[in-house]
């Protein structure tokens, strides 16, 4: 897979796997379209380029699997939007797309994750002498590594701990689990009850929150091609469409109330497997490609003590390759993606082009596109 | 009584000071939150930016919050400004070692926000990590006192110190600090006592100072690594365009006098990033800006601190007796 990088004024294309500059040329179309759609930063400005975007993707490429990833409603929150103002925000994207699948012929699927529920407290110290890991922004899904095994004890009587899964459990269910995820998964595995956010190691963003993520067994899921009961179904409901060719819009709108009303036209579909309610690389892996938390080599929780020093897919966040068996990557159907999420998508569609923003820690660095090679050669 | 961290001077008598982390209480100065942090991650040395120094090392970076100075464009507001409460935690000493030597990192650095709004804090977890066979860095303005700057010095084993500019103007309307005097001062005071690198974060309305930069870094010392930053402004400069990278390339291209080694980087994909052997050209080192800071290291072809090519030996710290962890 190639990679387009453009900052601005400035661009690169180059070998995503390595991170090396390539000496072909990148394909002028592309290079016109990230100059002319820069990524305009994470407010409500990027639903519009999404749209957009895709809209010009589909004149270039006519994809018959199309993916939208919005994350605007979670930045909305984190600078204070409220429940009332977020409703209006979700409605804008919901029509957006539907408007687009109704003006392209598309099949829809849409999916809500990353549900919040007002924040009760932050749990930021454990009397563990294991280390309390979790994503940069805190999460009701953590880490405990270094653990002694006093500590499985502590864990088990904190009230505001839903559960506590040890790695050991998960692996002898899981024999299988590739090296990867051996090698990263923590000691032990913690989700936080309703209402309470874990920080702790590797926590970038002090500022207190007023929201808390939910690790949600639910989510709101809108498909014109059936009423799955759970978003692992999607991948299959979706494939078949696609091999029967019709075109497939699948649109991931990230960030939601889980107390607010469900969105007219959606339907609160399973979002859990074993002890794990999908978030983040996992769901979209799950959503791609139908594979399950364990069968992926990145699992839910990173003991990020152990991080290696990254020598594949640098612009491709944890991704040490590239998934197998996706939507974006079966043969025959054109395949494309339009991200406001950094780093994730693109690697966990696979689709023949993609196009995201890129960010680093709060800041929007510009503009990715990656394309697989052979449609990159067809387009130079 | 005065605080003597940095060169505010801050009378403590009456107040906390303009950094609000230090109080005079019981006859001695002292800090308001001690060994208190708002963020503890796994990092690599070359985030830092810090390149001449143990390359490819993982380090253990512990940031604490607010600033002594007030940067218009800082990307760090959040924690150097902050309008909101933090959540903060605190590890002492003991706790930040432990949590060194299980994750096996060689090095501590102390960055994210300034370290001298910290020092006391930064300066007992150095020494207890000396014990202990980690070292120890930190990232600065450089608005440190000369007696902090000494104290710094000696318990630290690296530093990157951030010079913004050679004009007090600059320093008066864009930072809050009404000299660039004491960061010059200390940059020669450093670069003859302990691994220093420069990072200059370069703005539209610093480029044109690029060339008489480069030019007195030269003078300090021409081993110097010099980090220019294409700054993304953000805070209260958020919508100004950064300078556009060809125009920096360019620059530093025409320059005369200046240190061996400039990088530019802070945007991603920069090609910048590589470190050459001053004697035959021949790249030593290759690395990958994937955004922010610094860069990931990609290929070390060092032989020991000997070029690969010509075997004349690097301007690079690849090995420090002290450290055992
Ligand atoms: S560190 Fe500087 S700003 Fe803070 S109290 Fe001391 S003199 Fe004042």
């Amino acid at each position: 897979m190639y990679g387009l990088i453009d900052v601005g004024d400035w661009q690169t294309y180059v070998d995503l796997k390595t991170g090396l500059e390539l000496d072909t040329g990148q394909p002028p179309m592309l290079a016109e379209l990230l100059k002319n759609s820069p990524y305009p930063g994470d407010g409500e400005i990027s639903v519009s380029w999404v749209r957009q975007t895709a809209e010009r993707i589909i004149s270039l490429y006519d994809p018959h699997w199309l993916m939208l990833t919005y994350t605007q409603p979670v930045f909305a929150q984190n600078t204070g939007l409220q429940p009332e103002s977020l409703q209006p925000l979700h409605r804008r994207i919901i029509n957006d797309i539907l408007e687009l699948c109704r003006s392209k012929a598309y099949e829809t699927v849409i999916v809500m994750t990353g549900a919040k529920v007002p924040l009760k407290e932050e749990i930021i110290n454990l009397p563990t002498t294991g280390l309390l890991e979790t994503s940069p922004w805190g999460s009701a899904l953590a880490g405990l590594s270094g653990a002694v095994p006093e500590d499985e004890e502590i864990l088990l009587q904190q009230p505001y701990i839903k559960q506590v899964v040890s790695k050991t459990d998960i692996l002898t269910k899981h024999p299988e689990a590739d090296e990867n995820f051996r090698y990263y998964l923590p000691d032990y595995c913690l989700v936080a009850a309703d209402g309470y956010l874990f920080r702790g190691f590797n926590s970038h963003f002090p500022k207190k929150k007023t929201l808390a993520d939910l690790c949600a067994a639910s989510i709101p899921v809108y498909s014109t091609l059936g009423t799955p009961n759970h978003i692992r179904e999607l991948y299959g409901i979706m494939k078949n469409a696609l091999l029967n060719g019709k075109k497939v819009l699948l649109a991931v709108i990230e960030g939601y109330r889980a107390d607010a009303a469900v969105p007219s036209g959606f339907h609160m579909c399973g979002n859990k497997d074993e002890w794990y309610s999908y978030a983040g690389l996992a769901q979209y892996l799950l959503l791609s490609s139908g594979k399950a938390f364990y069968e992926t080599p990145y699992p839910p929780v990173y003991n990020r003590t152990k991080k290696k020093r990254e020598t594949v897919y640098p612009f491709s966040g944890f991704f040490v390759s590239i998934p197998a068996d996706t939507l974006g990557d079966l043969p025959g159907i054109r395949s494309a993606v339009v991200s406001s999420r950094s780093m994730i998508v693109h690697m966990a569609a696979n689709a023949d082009l993609a196009i995201e923003c890129y960010c680093r820690d709060k800041s929007t660095m510009g503009t990715m596109a990656a394309i697989k090679q052979a449609l990159a050669s067809s387009l130079a | 009584m005065n605080c003597n961290y940095c060169e505010w001077r801050c009378s403590l008598t009456r107040g906390e000071g303009r950094c609000r982390m230090y109080t005079f209480k019981d006859g001695v100065i002292q800090e308001k939150y001690p060994f208190t942090w708002s963020r503890c991650q796994a990092e690599e040395i070359e985030k830092v930016p810090i390149f001449h120094f143990l390359p490819d090392e993982r380090i253990l970076q512990l940031g604490s919050f607010n600033c002594n100075a007030s940067c218009a464009y800082c990307m760090n507001a959040s924690i150097a400004e902050p309008q909101q409460e933090l959540a903060t935690f605190v590890l002492q000493p003991e706790q930040v070692v432990t949590l060194a030597k299980r994750g096996q990192y060689k090095i501590i650095h102390f960055g994210i926000n300034e370290v001298t709004v910290s020092l006391p804090s930064a300066l007992k977890i150095a020494a207890l990590a000396r014990q202990n066979g980690i070292l120890t860095g930190c990232s600065t303005n450089g608005f440190l006192t000369e007696e902090a700057a000494a104290a710094a010095a000696a318990a630290f084993d690296f530093f990157n110190l951030s010079l913004k500019s050679l004009q007090d103007s600059f320093y008066r309307q864009h930072l809050g600090l009404p000299t660039v005097a004491p960061v010059l001062r200390n940059i020669r005071y450093l670069a003859q006592h302990t691994h220093l690198e420069i990072t200059t974060p370069i703005t539209k309305d610093n480029e044109g100072e690029i060339p008489a930069l480069a030019a007195w870094l030269a003078s300090v010392n021409k081993k110097i690594p010099w980090h220019l930053f294409r700054l993304l402004p953000a805070h209260k400069l958020e919508h100004a365009a950064p300078p556009a990278v060809m125009t920096l390339v360019n620059t530093v291209t025409a320059l005369e006098d200046k240190p061996y080694y400039i990088y530019i980087g802070n945007f991603v994909g920069s090609k910048w990033v590589n470190t050459h052997c001053r004697h035959c050209g021949e790249t030593v080192i290759t690395r990958l800006s994937d955004g922010a800071c610094g860069a990931r290291l990609q290929a070390n072809y060092l032989k020991q601190d000997l070029c690969p090519h010509c075997g004349s030996r690097q301007d690079i710290v690849v090995e420090v007796n002290k450290c055992t962890a």
